[in-house]
């Protein structure tokens, strides 16, 4: 305890002075700026910065670039609200209860309340990461492929819990998740599949395209319909943040949520994206009236973006103690580091001990920054909102295009979200949800690559799946929480049987 | 697969009882058989040393499964009929992010901005052209100014004029 | 006011399909691009920001970097072997593009007729690592250890078709031993079943690896270059460890679409060459693990076409394939 008071003392020390704290802020607002624009995420900002930071001390360019990485993450969660367009994979949980509640008026409460829990979340993680952060990489070394893929089995069954309508419909749509990912080289032979001919999608569809196609563009031809076929009415203003029962309501799911993101977040190899999937899924099963989730439910904005703070968090952990970069952000920041002569890996803390525990400080200040920044800019989004709407849904059409065009400076990809945009409005028509599309396109890749990999280790053993003991276990979950998740429909449909 | 005749079909007391199951189910299939198709030159290998091809093929199997099941669920149990399609908004707003995808590398976004913007605009009946342009040109040059000089993004302004 | 009309004149020029060849002296006139075609933030994409931000420097132009990734670098590649031969459009390559060569008979353009060589930019060493688990105390004795259990041995990859693959299969050829390949998405993945114990060997990066290295959890058996890295001073080479004549390394170049005028190719060479020659440069790439690779565009080219022909060897024994 005395070590670790002294251990944040130091950090401090490093991560309050006034470049330090101008170089957070400077990443924190730049970091909100690209997360809140559609399509172009922080890789390609950072690497457009790395040059920039070759004049600045290592710790300095790093609390930068932590603080592009996380305000990114903020940034995603507004655009999720407010125009249900998810810019990373742990922001598409937000939009399932987000936008419904901007739609009916509350949009300040949400974004609120996803600072706010963000905020929360990323203090808990700074004390986490401070106490026990590095005994808790070691567990995660003990993952191998096959405990990977039984992860991600089990990460399947959130897409389950996340449908609001119909479960056939779901599954079916994971497997189409699924499909998709199969899509470009193959991991073993490189032999292309699914691409028919087209070259752009040899490295497999980019998850914007999806992702805006799906839901953006879905939603505003929605939107531009209802306003043909029925008078709307503007909803009301309503409070611009949330209150006292808004916030008793999400404490539950805001520390929950922590723990969840933060357990996943340490876990190498982008763990964090299940965070805020496993964090909805928990206070959906949890809640009394599980039936308000999807309609505007406070919790499924809370649980999932503390979660995912939580998780940007904790997966710092594992590229400052052991040296592998759970995502390409963090690789980006090897490669700063490295710039400065500076390799993470094991010895980090114990070699760079001001480096270390400056960038944990730098985190929470980082979060108290965003938290500044993004409060008085809830205003602002409203009456952005608040615009004329055939104004504002052309202004977001470009600004998807240029997005997606900044990703791969493709203009073939551009092309590719009208086409998963005309995909997302047939499945809006046919009532399909496209979260469990998602889910499965993301988990897909993985359970393939887990299971091949596995089996080219144990030379062809299935048995491999369950002589691992963390495998075994996964999938014993797994298997209890399909029982007793069919077994009360099983009931269900009796009844219905019985009174028909 | 168009859904707009067929709330005339369910009008008519066809045996399908929910045509939105019904037309989900054949959207299934379809996709199945597409996963199929692309799949149909890769060796599947076996589970224990699975081929390029056995991915696809499971999930295409699910999906056709599941598409099978809604198609024999839409005989049995009673519901509804898909809404009508809106295809204003479908070729205006897709319109104009294939203008922007058409124009963008040849003619750059002092062309493509504005001309997205002003095709998109025409998916919503209230749109008018003394509005939209001023409109899409100052959202141009904010996009610019955003994704250009801000952000230092490659993207082309006017390759003829000025080469990039 | 000049350059908007510099701007435009030169617009016109280029609208109407001429270029007067005898530019060199005037090069760069205008903004010059660098396709990369690899993920931004990647090696190649990182140095060609730092050769880029000298050379617009030296020559008073902006040098652009644009990254244009997709299906092996291909692409990316093809958008410049269909770019106008005039100096303004040039490509950062890597071997990537000399084991394409044969990894994928079938793409657009074949390297050595649709591009002339412009200089390389620098090299990188990769290191063999074995998981401590694996009862070897040297390369010699774990190529013994893998000729005794063929196929029981695995190595662990970034990708079918990446260098570490191909030296993976360079090394599997010349031993003679037979080492399952495990493919990764990327290195990062890899490093942690590596790390873990789930697999067995390695190629990687010197710098990303040599802290795992010092602190114990892995063993280096051997670097793949021609000399002792600066890194990891006490590994042997795997050259002198036991596989004589063994060398893979990671290297960058840029390429000019066939055509652009010998003397735009020669301005751009010795301006690469300066920017590689500065001590600042030197010493930040060193810390990297990379060393600048200096030659005249005559030297490059025999370099690309030695290359070329050494992983079409390897491919051939191996019978790796893309597409």
């Amino acid at each position: 305890m005395a070590d670790m008071i002294a251990n944040l003392a130091l950090g401090f020390g490093v991560a309050l002075s006034l470049k330090a704290l101008m170089l957070c802020f400077l990443g924190c607002l730049i970091g909100t700026l690209i997360g809140v624009l559609p399509g172009i995420g922080p890789v390609a900002t950072i690497a457009m910065l790395l040059p920039v930071t070759f004049g600045i001390d290592p710790v300095g360019a790093l609390i930068m670039l932590a603080g592009i990485y996380y305000g990114a993450q903020y940034g995603g969660s507004t655009t999720a609200i407010i125009a249900n367009i998810p810019g990373e994979v742990t922001s598409v949980v937000t939009t399932l209860d987000g936008h419904r509640m901007a739609s009916q008026g509350r949009a300040g409460v949400a974004l609120g309340i996803a600072a706010i829990s963000s905020f929360v979340a990323g203090t808990i993680a700074t004390l986490f990461i401070a106490a026990l952060g590095a005994p808790l990489t070691r567990f995660a070394l003990l993952f191998g492929p096959a405990d990977y893929f039984s992860l991600m089995v089990f990460g399947l069954m959130f897409a389950v819990v996340l449908a609001r309508g119909s479960l056939a419909k779901a599954v079916a749509m994971i497997f189409t998740g699924i499909l998709f990912s199969t899509v470009g080289t193959d991991l073993e032979t490189g032999q292309a599949r699914l691409t028919f001919g087209v070259a752009e999608i040899y490295d497999g569809i980019e998850f914007a395209v999806i992702a805006m196609g799906i839901f953006g563009f879905a939603e505003i031809l929605r939107t531009i319909e209802q306003r043909e076929t029925r008078v709307v009415q503007d909803a009301p203003i309503g409070r611009l943040l949330p209150d006292l029962s808004d916030l008793k309501m999400s404490s539950g799911p805001i520390l929950r949520g922590t723990f969840i993101g933060g357990f996943l977040g340490l876990l190498p190899g982008n763990g964090a994206l299940l965070g805020p999937f496993a964090s909805y899924a928990t206070e959906k099963r949890l809640s009394k009236e599980p039936a308000r989730f999807g309609h505007g439910a406070i919790e499924g904005v809370a649980g999932p973006e503390a979660a995912n703070n939580a998780g940007a968090q904790t997966s710092f952990l594992p590229l400052l103690t052991l040296g592998i970069p759970p995502n390409a952000v963090m690789a980006l920041m090897v490669g700063a580091m490295t710039i400065h002569g500076i390799v993470p890996g094991p010895q980090i803390v114990s070699k760079q001990p001001a480096l270390f525990w400056g960038m944990v400080a730098s985190m929470w200040i980082g979060n108290l920054m965003l938290l500044v920044i993004n409060l008085p800019l809830v205003g602002l989004w409203i009456r952005l909102i608040r615009a004329p709407y055939r104004l504002l849904f052309p202004a977001i059409v470009l600004f998807c295009c240029i997005g997606i065009y900044s990703i791969d400076n493709s203009a073939a990809e551009v092309g590719m979200v009208a086409i998963f945009g005309f995909f997302g409005y047939v499945l809006m028509k046919l009532e399909f949800e496209p979260a469990p599309l998602v889910l499965g396109f993301v988990l897909g890749r993985l359970l393939e690559e887990k299971f091949r990999q596995s089996l080219l280790i144990s030379r062809g053993a299935l048995e491999t799946f369950v002589s691992h003991s963390i495998s075994a276990t996964l999938l014993a979950l797994t298997a209890i929480l399909i029982v007793i998740s069919l077994v009360p429909s099983i009931n269900k449909a009796r009844n219905k049987v019985f009174v028909e | 697969m168009t859904a707009t005749d067929d709330t005339a079909g369910a009008g008519r007391k066809s045996r399908i009882k929910a045509p939105i199951e019904f037309f989900g189910g054949l959207f299934l299939l379809g996709l199945a058989a597409l996963g199929f198709y692309g799949a149909i030159d890769l060796p599947g290998g076996e589970l224990s040393r699975m081929g390029p091809g056995m991915m696809p093929r499971i999930a295409s199997a699910a999906i056709a499964i599941f598409g099978a099941a809604l198609i024999a669920e839409s005989f049995i149990t009673e519901g509804n009929a898909p809404e009508r399609w809106h295809w204003r908004g479908i070729v205006f707003v897709f319109g104009g992010v294939l203008v922007f995808s058409l124009t963008i590398r040849d003619f750059g976004l002092a062309v493509a901005g504005p001309l997205s913007v002003i095709i998109s605009a025409f998916g919503d009946r209230e749109t008018r052209l003394v509005e939209i342009i001023p409109f899409a040109v100052i959202m141009t040059i904010g996009g610019a100014l955003l994704f250009k000089w801000l952000l230092g993004l490659p993207i082309p302004l006017m390759p003829y004029l000025l080469g990039y | 006011m000049s350059y908007w009309a510099r701007g435009v004149a030169l617009g016109a020029v280029l609208a109407f399909g001429g270029f007067s060849p005898a530019a060199a002296q005037d090069y760069p006139a205008k903004s010059v691009k660098i396709i990369v075609p690899f993920s931004a933030g990647g090696p190649a994409d990182v140095y060609a920001r730092v050769v880029g931000n000298y050379l617009s420097e030296a020559l008073k132009q902006p040098f652009i970097i644009e990254d244009r990734p997709g299906a092996g670098s291909v692409i990316g590649t093809e958008a410049v072997a269909k770019s106008a031969p005039d100096g303004y459009t040039l490509l950062m390559m890597s071997n990537t593009h000399t084991t394409n060569e044969s990894l994928m008979p079938n793409k657009p353009f074949k390297l050595m007729d649709d591009f002339v060589p412009v200089a390389p930019v620098n090299y990188s060493d990769l290191v063999m690592v074995i998981h401590p688990s694996v009862p070897a105390k040297d390369l010699k004795e774990f190529i013994a250890l893998a000729k005794s259990k063929p196929k029981e041995l695995t190595y662990a990859s970034s990708g079918p078709g990446t260098p570490y693959h191909m030296a993976g299969e360079l090394f599997k050829a010349m031993t003679q031993t037979d080492i399952t390949h495990v493919p990764y998405k990327g290195s990062a993945d890899a490093r942690n079943d590596m790390l873990g114990g789930h697999v067995n060997m390695m190629f990687d990066a010197v710098t990303t690896m040599a802290p795992n290295v010092e602190a114990g959890q892995l063993k280096a058996l051997g670097t793949t270059g021609d000399k002792r890295t600066a890194v990891l001073g006490n590994v042997p080479t795997i050259a002198e460890a036991g596989v004589p004549g063994y060398s893979a390394t990671i290297w960058l170049g840029i390429m000019a679409p066939k055509g652009t005028p010998q003397p735009i190719v020669d301005k751009l060479n010795a301006e690469i060459r300066r920017v590689l020659e500065r001590p600042d440069v030197t010493e930040m790439w060193a810390k990297q693990g990379a060393a600048p690779l200096i030659m005249t565009p005559a030297e490059f080219k025999a370099y690309l076409d030695k290359d070329i022909a050494k992983w079409a060897e390897v491919v051939k024994i191996s019978g790796a394939k893309v597409q």
